[in-house]
């Protein structure tokens, strides 16, 4: 009997994290693009106002953003030591722990960074950034509403299952 | 390799560089040329000699724009609307191409490269040197292009500042003062601003005893000039001619010539190690 009953809990228990985890899972995406768009108005800034030269630019931005978005300006700023920018930003953007739909905004970068005058490339950075707002509005939406509901769908299926199995 | 030589050729893609590597007589070599559509070649000796069997693309002058400008147009697109591109190096690095608004915009449209070899060549012309130096007098250098004005320049400034002369220079396109070139203990350096309004600041703020500029070309360069006469400041610059009769003939000139305050014309003839340079009294 009391091991139903544990069982029970581990199954209701694991319903429960599954559904945590998801929602998580949304956060992290959210954070994710908003790091992005963060990292995009620096450099903006950057070039506008200082015309870093894009290494060190590549650096600036790893220094200063977080995580898996710190990592991509790393590895970019460690390509382009041996590669052409185009091939430098396409190995790091596609090397880089972010959502599927912000690579195919960011890939294109590779064609005008460095390329060009400030002017365009701003331009380009500022079209990428607008574009990486959606998709972070559209997370924010998606989080707002389903952050609550994946660890109470999670717990209820859970519960039904350990009610179904003991 | 000399170092000058070693710093324009880092800038060629590999298999370039390679190639240049095995041209004769390539510690003469003054400028190494990339054209679209054309073999790279080697100006030595006043002579282009090809070096490669394969005609430059896209991909061998983008490699060789990016290396100039570390991948970034935008840093240097004050110098690359003059058409040139100066490294830290002091490698000068002309541009030619598809001008969109008066200017070049991108890599894309650069459809030619000139890269011209620093040196320094300590002993360049080192009894014209020695005798402007010694009497004092403000110089003129003439050339046609490619002559080695600039490395002269560059000698004659040394030796006036280790001599204790105070020598501004107004380095516009960075050419002179480059990673590695010495221009003596007492020079102070302004780089990469117009060289009629370098000269004026540092007359100013400086207090020279020389000035000295690099290819005066405009009016406004020649009314520097003669500011700084104007203020009993001795001047070392260089103009393209071949001879005192050439600059005579050109209006740009003719205000220097006639107010008498250079004492001394360099021409400079020959091309490599058969240089010759000849002072005439003005």
């Amino acid at each position: 009997m009391t091991g139903h009953v544990l069982g029970a809990a581990l199954v209701t228990a694991s319903g429960a994290f599954a559904g945590v985890r998801a929602a998580a899972s949304l956060r992290r995406d959210t954070e994710r693009l908003r790091r992005l768009e963060s990292a995009l108005g620096l450099a903006a800034c950057e070039l506008s106002v200082r015309s870093t030269p894009l290494p060190e630019l590549f650096e600036l931005l790893a220094a200063a953003s977080e995580a898996e978005t710190s990592e991509m300006f790393a590895r970019a700023a460690l390509m382009l030591e041996t590669l052409p920018v185009s091939k430098a930003w396409d190995a790091a953007v596609r090397a880089a722990e972010i959502p599927a739909e912000a690579k195919r905004i960011l890939l294109p970068l590779g064609q005008v960074l460095g390329s060009c005058g400030a002017e365009k490339q701003g331009a380009e950075l500022e079209l990428a950034r607008r574009s990486l707002r959606v998709l972070l509005d559209e997370a924010r939406s998606k989080q707002a509403r389903q952050s609550k509901v994946y660890p109470a769908l999670g717990l209820c299926f859970g519960a039904i299952t350990a009610v179904m199995l003991f | 390799m000399h170092s000058g030589l070693l710093s324009a050729a880092a800038l060629l893609p590999p298999e370039l560089a390679d190639a240049l590597g095995r041209l004769g007589g390539l510690e003469r070599c003054e400028e190494i040329r990339l054209r679209c559509g054309r073999r790279p070649s080697a100006r030595i000796d006043g002579q282009e000699r090809p070096f490669h069997a394969e005609r430059t693309g896209r991909r061998w002058l983008d490699y060789t724009l990016n290396a100039a400008t570390r991948s970034s147009f935008h840093t240097y697109a004050g110098q690359l609307r003059e058409g040139f591109v100066c490294t830290a190096e002091g490698v000068r690095v002309g541009v030619c191409g598809s001008a969109a608004d008066g200017a070049i915009c991108a890599v894309r449209d650069v459809t030619g490269i000139a890269i011209r070899v620093p040196r320094q060549v300590r002993e360049a012309g080192a009894a014209a040197a020695e005798r402007i130096v010694a009497e004092g007098v403000s110089a003129l250098i003439i050339s046609p292009p490619g002559g080695g004005k600039t490395t002269f320049l560059r000698e004659l400034i040394r030796r006036a500042s280790d001599a204790g002369r105070r020598v501004a220079a107004a380095d516009e396109r960075g050419e002179l003062a480059g990673e590695g070139f010495d221009l003596g203990r007492c020079t102070d350096v302004m780089s990469f601003m117009p060289k009629a309004r370098a000269a004026v600041l540092m007359l100013r703020a400086m207090s020279p005893d020389i000035v000295a500029m690099d290819e005066l070309t405009a009016p406004g360069d020649a009314e520097a000039a003669l500011g700084c006469f104007g203020c009993g400041v001795g001047v070392y610059a260089t103009a393209h001619a071949g001879s005192l009769e050439e600059l005579r003939r050109r209006s740009v000139y003719r205000p220097l010539l006639e107010c008498g305050a250079f004492g001394a014309l360099v021409v400079i003839s020959g091309v490599g190690t058969a240089r010759h340079y000849e002072v005439q009294r003005l």
